[in-house]
């Protein structure tokens, strides 16, 4: 997996923005794109000149819902954000873009649901989180 | 110093278990219901539920978290709740749960309060802050 391809976040990219960003060769980059599209992480957007040079765009609803399920998607999305700085810690996210951090996750919990309660919003730990969950009796 | 509430667990299970009762309800759309949970104090998170309560309430997972068990760590859906309680004096709070082989309440939760586990009695009290 390209894990560099969450860096475009929501703006729509072609074909050679991908290629530039992820060094691959053409070929290998086609597979990566289609393989990206079958899992529905890619939307291709209706092309408005040019029909020949498609524009791709993430969809965030899917890559949270793989990532909720316990799919590979959670560790490609940490390392393609840059979330390293966050390192074992507890992160909110909305968009591919960082909202909230903290250590604790129950604090955490009380900030980003306080006011209102945003369907988009992904909770997950960067590393081995310092104020993990232990749970000794299952 | 009086406790402010106990719970029997006299005929819980055998061996006794002590267990509380905690309304919850989904961030999405209020619909409290209430339910019972066991004392374990060796989870360290706030509350551990069943499948069976996430479709009582329709719960949306918001995440998932890494946990460790008895048998190694592993992800775990996240799943945000309001919770009230009268018993304990706990007014609406926002918490989270995972899901766990069944329905626990651990030292998250447990925080901050007195309790009594009382093996004599087989029951479980709550002493509020104030008598202290």
């Amino acid at each position: 997996m390209a894990t560099q391809i969450y860096q475009f976040g929501q703006k729509a990219f072609s074909f050679q923005d991908f290629l530039k960003l992820t060094q691959f060769q053409k070929g290998y980059g086609r597979n990566v794109i289609a393989e990206l599209s079958r899992k529905q992480i890619l939307e291709i957007l209706p092309s408005k000149g040019d029909k020949r040079a498609k524009l791709y765009k993430l969809k965030w609803k899917t890559v949270r819902q793989l990532i909720i399920e316990g799919k590979e998607e959670k560790q490609a999305l940490i390392n393609g954000l840059n979330l390293s700085k966050y390192e074992n810690q507890y992160v909110a996210l909305k968009n591919f873009e960082l909202i909230d951090h903290d250590f604790d996750i129950l604090e955490l919990t009380q900030r980003i649901f306080k006011e209102n309660v945003d369907a988009d919003i992904l909770v997950i730990n960067v590393g081995i989180p310092n104020q993990m969950i232990i749970l000794e009796s299952e | 110093m009086n406790p402010n509430k106990c719970w029997d667990f006299s005929k819980s299970e055998s061996p006794p278990f002590p267990q509380i009762e905690i309304y919850l309800s989904s961030i999405i759309e209020e619909n409290y219901q209430k339910f019972h949970f066991k004392i374990d104090t060796g989870f360290a998170g706030t509350l551990g539920i069943t499948p069976s309560f996430i479709e009582a309430l329709d719960l949306k997972a918001f995440g998932s978290i890494l946990i460790e068990t008895a048998i190694g760590a592993k992800d775990t859906p996240y799943y945000p709740l309001k919770v009230k309680s009268p018993d304990i004096n706990l007014t609406e709070t926002l918490l989270y749960a995972i899901v766990t082989p069944r329905a626990i309440c651990g030292r998250a939760f447990l925080h901050d309060k007195i309790w009594l586990l009382d093996f004599k009695n087989l029951r479980f009290c709550f002493y509020d802050n104030k008598t202290e």
